[in-house]
């Protein structure tokens, strides 16, 4: 088990000033079977927020700052207990993960590549992603910047390069198309400036998480923020507003982790 | 009768006054035309209309049902009466709004269901239409209109009064109305194709037209910013916006049209959002043929309204048939509305026929097909010959979904434009007649 806290905040901004400006924002974690969430907090200096949950049960924060403004700041943090184990249970998976979304519609590169993987009929799903981790790591180079927020799955393989959201959404395409439910899962991991990718599968009654740009399966260290059928529905922070577009984004993310006892009783 | 076949000129000069119009995108341009009326009304007598009623109101509820189980447990996807693949891979189908239950519990508010009455006199369902179904204006105005000029016409015949429509809407709006807030309109605005009857309907039922910057959403609550930017509590939204425009931060990010967070306010139960986000689902032409099914599954009923005979290629049997009956056929991409995507296999040539055949192999889930039903013609007044033709016609009924399920007098009867065409939608050419509904003796 891991005690994990983390600083996370967004700046953005407005080289002139905007107004009516409304935002949903999906930096908050919440409580599941891997993790326990001790403490959170979430502020917006101006606005007045509200929370809630999305329809894929993530928390997601809203809110509105309709008068004049010419920066905006997300301040968020937190104490999460992370499970040695990286497992949420569900007896039956949504079987929209199964279906291409997006981000994650197939091509005919993608269809032919399958096929060399090597993927058996008998295959458990853990060995059927294994094996098309190895495929993402194949055809695929790690290169920061090199694709946008809008990069399809099928767009980022064509160019053979990326970064965690393509790798993740890779990952998604393939393992939907050989019949294992795959999920976009976003969050925070440790020694990282920005928020990370992954992906969450689902094997016998329950969700596990494999990480394709680190090209492992999933134990601890992981904060997930969101879960959806892509990033589409996993936006950290999504807004609009009345204004000059020209902006400034500035991110900053600290991450700690320990080792954390229990076991020890009152007065040791 | 004769007088109101005398008065057609009047009549369209008074309708061309009162703006009667709708608006068409040609190449990508708007232009707005006016809807073409033929005097001649469409007339169910009724005891006709008595089994129409309760016909269109078994759907409606049936389909009710189906949106609810649709957007939560999915008992009758899990219970094999419908295919996932007709649910998951269906563009109308929203993950956003999973287990967000309305008001009321009520998804369907306003439905517009079209109709065919084939030769034999039996009617015959060809779309539900339960997201923004339009049209419900124009029957009302021809009807104020005709009154006017040949009001005798209406002393002689014994018809049900249709320009209540707006008062069943208006109460039906009431009925969900969350904190008795105010209701209002909200449209796309003046460059959609059906601005005319959201700002005539604004009038009518005393709401407010409201237009995208008009609603902000605070704390979860909808508010109408008045003109002085003070705030009222909106409880109602009667929306004309397609839901992926109804809130750039839940879906397509880049529209201007929508209001930006209503869905966490819809998803809290503060505001009534009508008809539902979501609805498209039941609007996808694969499941328009699962609606009899749907009414023995949720309501244990024997289904009273026909569909079109409709197959599915995604299932193998009705593939064999309708790749080996394809030039008789009538094939419809199932994500398409408004007459697009309708291919009449008898005017395709040998290699087109090919085409699409191989379409459908490729891609089965994407199509329909169904018979062509030789529906009835119905009169209408021409310009050249003796004056009169024949054209084919359907209908659009209404059917408000509120305290209880009610279907409106009346409706929106289409003809087509071209004597032997089958298409009656208003963006392919075409007129509209009054639909008369015959009081109970």
């Amino acid at each position: 088990m891991k005690y994990a806290t983390y600083n996370y905040s967004i700046r953005v901004d407005f080289l002139r000033p905007v107004h009516s400006h409304f935002f949903l924002l999906r930096c908050t974690p919440s409580h599941n079977a891997a993790q326990h969430v001790v403490r959170e907090k979430c502020r917006v200096d101006g606005a007045r927020l509200t929370r809630g949950k999305d329809s894929f049960g993530n928390l997601v924060h809203s809110g509105a700052w309709v008068t004049a403004h010419d920066s905006f700041e997300v301040q968020t943090s937190g104490e999460v207990q992370l499970m040695n184990e990286y497992r949420l249970p569900d007896a039956a998976p949504n079987r929209l993960y199964l279906y291409p979304s997006a981000y994650t519609q197939p091509d005919k590169k993608m269809t032919q590549l399958l096929k060399t993987a090597a993927i058996e009929k008998a295959d458990a799903p853990t060995v059927v992603v294994e094996k098309l981790c190895a495929l993402v790591r194949r055809e695929m180079d790690y290169a920061a910047n090199s694709t946008t927020n809008a990069t399809t799955a099928a767009a980022a393989l064509a160019e053979g390069r990326g970064v965690c959201q393509d790798f993740a959404h890779l990952l998604i395409a393939w393992a939907r198309l050989a019949g294992v439910p795959a999920r976009y899962a976003v969050g925070f991991i440790e020694g990282e400036g920005n928020t990370h990718a992954w992906v969450e599968f689902y094997d016998a009654n329950g969700w596990r998480g494999v990480d394709p740009t680190h090209n492992r399966f999933i134990d601890t260290g992981y904060i997930k923020l969101a879960h959806g059928r892509d990033y589409e529905d996993c936006s950290i922070e999504r807004g609009v507003f009345a204004g000059a577009a020209e902006q400034k984004l500035t991110v900053n993310l600290s991450v700690g982790m320990r080792d954390y006892f229990l076991g020890w009783g009152n007065g040791n | 009768m004769e007088t109101l076949i005398d008065q057609r000129d009047a009549v369209n000069q008074w309708l061309a006054r009162y703006g009667v119009r709708f608006g068409v995108y040609k190449g990508g341009v708007f232009h707005e035309q006016l809807f073409p009326f033929d005097p001649v009304p469409r007339v169910i007598p009724a005891a006709e209309w008595r089994f129409l009623e309760k016909g269109l109101t078994q759907r409606a509820r049936a389909l009710n049902e189906f949106l609810l189980d649709i957007y939560s447990a999915k008992r009758i996807v899990r219970d094999g009466v419908i295919a996932e693949e007709f649910i998951y891979a269906a563009k109308g189908y929203l993950p956003q709004c999973e287990n967000i239950i309305p008001t009321g519990k009520v998804y369907n508010h306003i439905s517009g269901i079209d109709l065919v009455q084939a030769n034999d006199g039996a009617w015959v369902v060809l779309e539900d239409n339960l997201r923004i179904p339009s049209g419900a204006s124009y029957p009302i105005i021809a009807r104020t209109v005709t009154r006017k000029v040949s009001p005798a016409t209406f002393e002689h015949h014994e018809i049900a009064d249709n320009r209540n429509y707006p008062a069943l809407l208006q109460l039906m709006l009431d009925h969900f109305n969350v904190g008795n807030g105010l209701t209002v309109i909200f449209t796309p605005g003046r460059y959609n194709s059906a601005f005319f009857e959201h700002s005539f309907l604004a009038e009518k039922t005393g709401a407010t037209l409201a237009f995208a910057g008009d609603l902000v959403v605070e704390d979860d609550t909808v508010f109408y910013k008045g003109l002085f930017n003070e705030r009222q509590r909106v409880g109602a939204i009667y929306r004309r916006v397609a839901d992926e425009f109804l809130d750039p931060l839940a879906f397509d990010r880049h529209s201007l049209l929508g209001v930006p967070n209503l869905m966490r306010a819809y998803a809290k139960g503060n505001v009534a959002v009508i008809n539902a986000p979501g609805n498209g689902i039941a609007d996808d032409k694969g499941i328009g043929y699962f609606v009899p099914k749907m009414i023995e599954y949720y309501l244990a009923e024997k289904p009273l309204l026909p569909n079109a005979p409709t197959y599915l290629p995604f299932y193998p049997d009705d593939r064999k048939y309708v790749l080996a009956n394809l030039a008789k056929l009538v094939v419809k991409d199932v994500a398409e509305a408004g007459g697009y995507g309708v291919l009449f296999g008898r005017d395709l040539d040998a290699t087109q026929l090919d085409d699409l055949a191989r379409l459908i192999a490729a891609e089965p889930r994407r199509w329909i097909a169904q018979e062509v039903i030789e529906f009835r013609d119905l009169e209408v007044l021409t310009s050249d010959g003796d004056g009169r033709g024949k054209r084919k016609a359907d209908l659009r009924a209404f059917v408000l979904y509120g305290d209880e399920v009610k279907v409106w007098k009346s409706g929106l009867t289409r003809y087509a434009f071209h004597p032997h065409s089958y298409v009656v939608n208003s963006s392919q050419g075409g007129g509209f007649k009054d639909t008369w509904v015959e009081k109970e003796e």
